[in-house]
């Protein structure tokens, strides 16, 4: 769970891009095929989507789960229950 | 008709609620937030607070998703652009139903959404009827949150724990009742109790009297009334932004900028920002920047929409910022690059990398659409900060303080920069000198523009400022500074804005500084970081980074500054916009008898020839000399420079001309 | 023989007289157009309007607008400034903050100083000497280059200088010898130093000094001319100038620190509501002024207005000295309605002023204003207005308005109506600023309401915060006169001290009061006002150690010992607590400075009564009953009294308007007025 997405190594790569996975899927608004998934922020914070890339259409977006390592903090305790003082 | 109007009736139909009502709420909810700074501007203790204005108020609304943004007063402009993420972030976090009336949520934790360890968060929220409803949050710079050093940004820091502790959301008052661990651990792990205690207790209460207010906003419209009007005051704020995103053609528009180094590895850090515009929605993709670096230079997530700003001030500036804007823009930020360090890196220096992923933004959509374009502000927030005991009156009471030097923005298309200015991620007071120095042992000798420092371009970019200080007892500072190596940008043939540079003054006394607008003859300094030739001269073009410094980088820490020693900052100016060839040639006349620009630099940068006695325009030659650089511009074979002294010193201030020629 | 005591303002637009006699306390008016050139000309000449013979006036009360509009426009003396070397850019630094708002985020926004300095920059200049935080010399002063100096600005055509150097707050010394070098060697020039206001804080105090100079001379000439006009049409007695602290100064002094009177027309407002406050036995007040272009609002608390000490004249442009608080937004009758791209409506900032003014006045106007909405309402009748010497024409409001109701497909009337209700929000919310927003409650207090568009929103604007009670004085569009008409005298003297309070003690409290005591009153006694109508009042500010913002706390005059001096401490805490909800006992307290205010009394103002009559208002008060929009989509027919034939005890109840020369009164469904017997009307909402 969190724990292990607390402390992370460097990585090596001199610059940094992010992945875009393509996706097996049809834009209902534009018909492209060109579909991706990623992680982003978003207005409420970060999300997972999976986007149109012709026409930024979101066919779905969801809060992360945990294997999805994103953002890449997230707190051990997570899913624990809650205690009067948090 | 625009296609993003709305008509009355739609309004009403839309929301339930008449276009007046909307209105008069959407106003009433910022006038809220005003008031809420207010009250924690003048009730902090911190100078970050009540003079920095390093600081912010909120109201958020509550949604499936979170919260949202409705409105803010910006004390410090970015966190229009992040408090709405991090509040939603967070609650997401603590659960809105493990909320009860009177509790107040603290935390600083960059890794989920703030800006640094310094920069606190207080979240609350409003009930009523029992039921809650709306979220405020406020947000201060405190002065130390423990760590290495004082004030929290701690050059030569590689992993956040030497920059301070890291408070993950935490139970700060319960049912209004100070929650004793809480403060226990947040006042014994700095340095400054007493102002640490001053100012949660200012944020505390600027909650509670953001409450008051709330409530009789919605004692006086009905609750539904103002949950419509805050649907309407976000929906207007992103139909502004996705019918100024829809005249942008569709694309993909892209800007680098480096920053100087990150304090331990002498290379630029590279930040790439690529702006997508498919109709009326943006991506903001900072891929291909740089791994993130050992040093403290870098941010969590917050820089996704940090960056935002800059298309903001592009794209709409006249509308209130909350989460409204942001709706059209999704951001990407890869995780172990700079803008999305990952822990346990050093997020400690925030700012001078938010500056640069606003200039890049910015620079992106400047650059492809030069109509409306502006080049780069200096995008330093120059900062030192002083340590050390005060023995003035006799009893050595330990101090600690920063104090910040603004620079200035760039050109724009229709406009010179303005000088003096905080970075657009900020805005500030800036120190009372008379207070500063009752205060502290340290004296303000000279703070004014620094002649030839604004890029130059048909309009100028904003001035540096020069900032002189004489330590009245032993102490040590902390710098951390931006564009000596680099230089803030000018777009469309603009020249970038002079780099800047520190020294200590050496062999001469306070009495009798030699200083001219800025310049003194290298003879009488001794670098301690910038860019410098072989003599000393501060030079962009052909000195080199470091050369001769004290201190390679101008991120140093530590370092010793002794009483009766006399220390200068330099910082960055602006960039310029357009060819400063066309730039009106009585405007430079009027800028040299200003002492903005030099004789020299009048007719190295800008063609104009002015008569170093009578400071008067010679036509003539102006005339003859503009044709000859025109020429050679269109042939390339010359290019305005970067911002410089075309003569600097060496021994003497009669080595520059209007000197050696004034008559006085 | 009658004598009068008279009120003469000077704005913008209009100069106003009110005169009141002595005897009676009958009150006459008068109201022409402002001779910018030559502002005394339009005061001789309303004067002579007023038919009050010149000889007969025993006092004349007087506020302008000579150094507000030097000022705005750049017109002032040909200004120098010497200050500290290294310390020269103060005034286009403007303390570096940008404004809230949309220039936050507006590239090619300039501040205002930068782009149109009051004082060049090859004109300030930096001066070799330096004064240390204790008030020791840390670089000696360089007379002769001081000498040099002033020689080439006096060639540069110089004709005002200003001296304010770094730390002087502590230690006057430098300044002192700068300024009797230039007496020296350039003794026609105007020259102003700290001493005018020894603040700490270098910025605002430079900016005090600078706009000292700056409309210095202008003013002088101005208040000179006026003296001698009316001395030589017969008046006897001392021109009472308003100054920005809610107290007159003799002309004579005035000119010695015209940036005292830099502007008094909302501040004479105020000082009217201080004396309404008394008349109308009504401690609490809100004044609420609107006109034209822009509406003030003021606070009367336990009979007197409440103070700040700071005014940014433009963004960045820093007045800082003792005044009457008010609260100004751009907006009035002559405020225009529109909508941005995405249909959000919208009351200013804009606005057609006096020139070309609503569309409805057919002076070349196309764009709606608040004004055309009246009109449109019904509120405003094309043919009642300024009792009739100006026709308005309907057909141009309604073109006007529908440029923007067409867009949002909204109903004429309903626009109107949808206009004037956001006004009175937008009216509400000034308000707010000066009471909710500092802790006080609006229903403590009634809302005293002038201007010529003010009676208009005033009971809109009372609901909005349940204001109970709404007061229309006598002559709302020319208020401020009477306000200048009942003055007193007021002379405010400050220090600073920057010393934690428990190193004061109790004996430095004493002394550091005593001094600032001696000082006014011996500024009062010099401008003729006799020690028995003197009163004092101790004003200190503080802050917790660590803090950059003062706050004011109010003294007892006594002298303290260990305890009373306790007392001063727990009221600072106490004070501190009002504002900020939370105080910080456990902080040392550093005194910033203190302040002492003397009052000269003047003999009382008595107003005349009106003629009593019973609650039903006489037949020929109602002049007509027209067709009005006062609720949405619904007109109905309401009456329209004139005003001059109510009598004391009347009673109306809305909806209902009542019309005067300059003025016109809403009452709104349920609104119930009476008349008292000076005539206010007296608004139950």
């Amino acid at each position: 769970m969190g724990i292990e997405h607390m402390i992370y190594r460097r990585p090596n790569e001199e610059f940094i891009f992010i992945k875009k996975e393509p996706i097996d899927a049809k834009c209902p608004k534009c018909g492209s095929t060109d579909i991706k998934k990623y992680p982003i922020i978003h207005y409420t914070g970060p999300r997972v989507v999976i986007k149109c890339q012709s026409c930024f259409h979101k066919l779905s977006m969801w809060y992360p789960k945990a294997d999805e390592m994103w953002p890449p903090f997230r707190p051990a305790t997570e899913g624990w229950k809650i205690s009067r003082s948090g | 008709m625009d296609r993003y109007f709305i008509s009355a009736d739609d309004v009403k139909k839309t929301y339930d609620i008449d276009i007046v009502t909307a209105e008069s709420i959407r106003n009433g909810l910022i006038q809220i937030t005003r008031q809420m700074q207010v009250t924690l501007v003048r009730g902090a203790l911190t100078p970050y607070v009540r003079d920095m204005m390093d600081m912010a108020t909120c109201i958020h609304r509550l949604t499936e998703e979170g919260s949202e943004l409705i409105a803010i007063t910006e004390g410090c402009v970015q966190h229009a652009f992040t408090q709405g993420p991090l509040v939603s972030h967070i609650l997401r976090e603590w659960g809105v139903e493990n909320f009860q009336e009177g509790d107040v949520v603290f935390t600083n934790d960059s890794f989920r959404g703030s800006l640094h360890f310094c920069d606190v968060n207080c979240v609350r929220l409003c009930f009523w009827e029992g039921k809650p409803v709306f979220v405020l949050s406020d947000t201060s710079h405190i002065a130390d949150m423990g760590g290495n050093t004082a004030g929290g940004v701690t050059p030569g820091a590689t992993v956040y724990f030497q920059e301070g502790i890291r408070v993950p959301p935490m139970l700060l008052y319960a049912n209004d009742i100070p929650v004793r661990s809480t403060f226990n651990l947040l006042l014994e792990n700095c340095r400054t109790p007493y102002l640490n205690l001053g100012d949660l207790r200012a944020l505390y209460g600027t909650l509670s009297i953001g409450e008051r207010l709330l409530h009789s906003l919605i004692k006086r419209w009905g609750l539904d009334n103002v949950l419509a009007a805050a649907r309407y005051t976000l929906d207007h704020a992103e139909r502004k932004a996705r019918s100024a995103l829809s005249e942008i053609p569709d694309g993909i528009y892209e800007a680098t900028e480096f920053l100087d180094d990150d304090g331990i590895e002498d290379k630029p850090v590279k930040i790439h920002c690529a702006i997508s515009i498919r109709g009326d929605n943006a991506e903001i993709d900072f891929s291909g920047s740089a791994v993130q670096c050992l040093g403290y230079i870098g941010s969590g997530w917050a820089d996704a929409f940090r960056c935002a700003l800059g298309i903001k001030l592009f794209i709409d500036p006249g509308t209130p910022m909350n989460s409204g804007f942001l709706r059209p823009f999704d951001a990407i930020v890869p995780p172990g690059s700079v803008v999305c360090k990952l822990p346990p890196g050093s997020i400690a220096e925030h700012s001078q990398l938010g500056n640069r992923t606003v200039s890049a933004a910015a620079r992106a959509l400047s650059l492809a659409l030069p109509e409306r374009g502006f080049a780069d502000e200096s995008a330093t927030l120059t900062s030192t900060h002083f340590e050390g005991f005060d023995d003035r009156h006799g009893k050595g009471n330990p101090f600690t303080t920063g104090i910040i030097t603004p620079a200035g923005w760039g050109a724009t298309y229709k406009s010179d920069g303005v000088s003096y200015c905080a970075v657009a991620i900020a805005n500030c007071y800036d120190y009372i000198v008379e207070f500063l120095e009752q205060e502290y042992p340290l004296v303000v000798l000279e703070r004014e523009f620094v002649i030839d420092s604004g890029g130059p371009g048909k309009y100028r970019g904003g001035l540096a400022t020069y900032v002189t200080l004489l330590a009245l007892a032993d102490q040590e500072f902390n710098l951390w500074a931006e564009n000596y190596r680099g230089a803030a940008l000018g777009v469309h043939g603009g020249g970038n804005g002079k780099p800047g540079y520190t020294t200590f003054i050496e062999g001469t006394d306070p009495t009798n500084l030699p200083t001219w607008e800025g310049i003194t003859p290298s003879k009488y300094f001794k670098p301690f970081c910038g860019t410098f030739d072989k003599d000393k001269r501060p030079d962009p073009i052909n000195g080199k980074y470091g050369l001769g410094c004290i201190s390679w980088s101008d991120k140093s820490i530590r370092v010793r500054f002794p009483k009766g020693a006399i220390f200068r900052t330099v910082v960055p100016g602006a960039g310029g916009y357009g060819n400063p060839l066309e730039r009106d040639a009585d405007k430079v006349a009027q800028d040299v008898r200003n002492r903005f620009v030099s004789v020299a630099a009048a007719e190295e940068s800008y063609g104009v020839i002015i008569d170093p006695c009578s400071l008067q325009i010679n036509k003539e030659a102006t005339a003859s000399k503009r044709k000859e650089l025109s020429e050679k511009q269109a042939k390339g074979e010359w290019q305005v420079s970067v911002a410089h002294h075309p003569v600097y010193p060496l021994e003497t201030l009669d080595e520059i001309v209007e000197i050696k020629e004034s008559r006085r | 023989m009658a004598s009068f005591r008279v009120g003469i303002d000077v704005g913008g637009t209009f100069t106003d007289v009110v005169a009141i006699k002595e005897d009676t306390g009958e009150s006459f008016i008068a109201k022409d157009f402002t001779t910018p050139e030559d502002a005394s000309m339009g005061v001789m000449l309303v004067l002579e309007e007023s038919g009050i013979p010149i000889c007969d006036i025993i006092t004349i009360g007087h506020g302008f607008t000579t150094g507000i509009n030097a000022i705005i426009t750049r017109k002032g003396a040909r200004t120098a400034l010497l200050c500290t070397k290294g310390h020269r850019d103060l005034l286009d630094f403007g303390r570096q903050y940008r404004p809230l708002g949309k220039e936050l985020y507006d590239p090619s926004w300039v501040r205002p100083h930068q782009e149109r300095p009051l004082i060049s920059r090859e004109h300030r200049r930096g001066i070799t000497g330096r004064i240390l935080w204790d008030g020791s010399e840390l670089v000696s002063l360089d007379e002769e280059q001081i000498r040099q100096e002033v020689r080439w600005l006096k060639q540069e055509g110089i004709e005002s200088i200003g001296i304010c150097f770094i730390n002087s707050f502590i230690n006057l010394e430098h300044e002192k010898t700068a300024r009797q070098i230039i007496r020296e060697i350039f003794p026609e020039a105007y020259t102003q130093t700290s001493e005018i206001y020894p603040i700490a804080r270098e910025t605002e105090r430079t900016f005090t000094v600078s706009i000292d100079a700056y409309i210095g001379p202008i003013v002088g000439r101005y208040l000179e001319l006026l003296e001698r006009k009316l001395s030589e049409a017969g008046y006897q007695g001392e021109i009472l100038i308003m100054q920005l602290n809610g107290g007159f100064r003799i002309s004579r002094s005035a000119r010695e620190m015209p940036v005292y009177s830099v502007q008094s027309g909302p501040v004479s407002g105020v000082a009217g509501g201080e004396l309404y406050s008394k008349l109308l036995d009504s401690p609490n007040l809100i004044t609420f002024s609107m006109g034209g272009t822009s509406t003030d609002v003021g606070v009367i608390r336990a009979g007197k207005a409440i103070r700040t000490d700071r005014w940014d004249i433009e963004h960045g442009i820093i007045l800082s000295m003792p005044m009457v608080e008010v609260h100004s937004i751009g907006s009035g009758g002559g405020s225009i309605v529109d909508i941005d791209k995405t249909g959000s409506l919208r009351i200013g900032p804009d606005s057609a002023g006096a020139s070309p003014g609503p569309a409805c006045y057919g002076f070349g106007g196309v764009q709606p204003t608040l004004t055309d909405a009246y009109l449109i309402m019904g509120i405003l009748q094309p043919d009642l207005f300024l009792g009739g010497r100006l026709k308005l024409k309907k057909e141009l409001a309604e073109k006007a308005l529908k440029r923007v109701s067409d867009p949002l497909k909204m109903d004429l009337f309903d626009l109107a109506r949808g206009a004037y209700d956001l006004a009175s929000t937008q009216m509400a919310e000034a308000v707010k600023t000066l009471t909710i927003n500092r802790g006080l409650d609006p229903r403590d207090f009634g809302l005293l309401s002038y201007g010529a568009a003010g009676p208009m929103h005033a009971t809109a604007v009372a609901k909005a915060l349940s204001i109970p009670t709404v007061f229309i004085p006598i002559h709302p569009g020319a208020f401020c006169c009477l306000g200048l008409a009942a003055m007193d005298m007021k002379t405010s003297y400050m220090g600073s001290f920057m010393k934690l309070m428990d190193e004061v003690g109790p004996d430095g409290m004493n002394k550091i009061f005593q001094e600032l005591e001696q000082k006014a009153i011996k500024d009062l006694e010099k401008q003729g006002v006799t020690k028995e109508h003197i009163t004092t009042e101790r004003t200190f500010f503080g802050m917790y150690k660590g803090q950059g913002w003062d706050t004011p706390t109010t003294a007892p005059s006594l002298i303290y010992d260990c305890k009373s001096f306790d007392d001063l401490k727990e009221a600072f805490h106490q004070a501190y607590y009002s504002t900020f909800a939370y105080m910080a006992r456990e902080l040392p307290i550093i005194l910033t400075s203190a302040m002492v205010t003397a009052t000269g009394k003047l003999p009382g103002l008595r107003l005349a009564e009106i003629g009593s009559g019973c609650e039903t208002v006489p037949r020929d008060a109602l002049i007509t009953t027209r067709d009005v929009f006062l609720g949405y989509r619904s007109k109905r027919i309401i009456p329209f009294y004139e005003r001059s034939k109510l009598l004391a005890g009347n009673r109306i109840i809305g909806p209902a308007i009542i019309i005067e020369a300059f003025a016109t009164t809403v009452l709104h469904e349920g609104d119930s007025c009476t008349v008292d017997k000076h005539g206010t009307l007296a608004i139950r909402v």
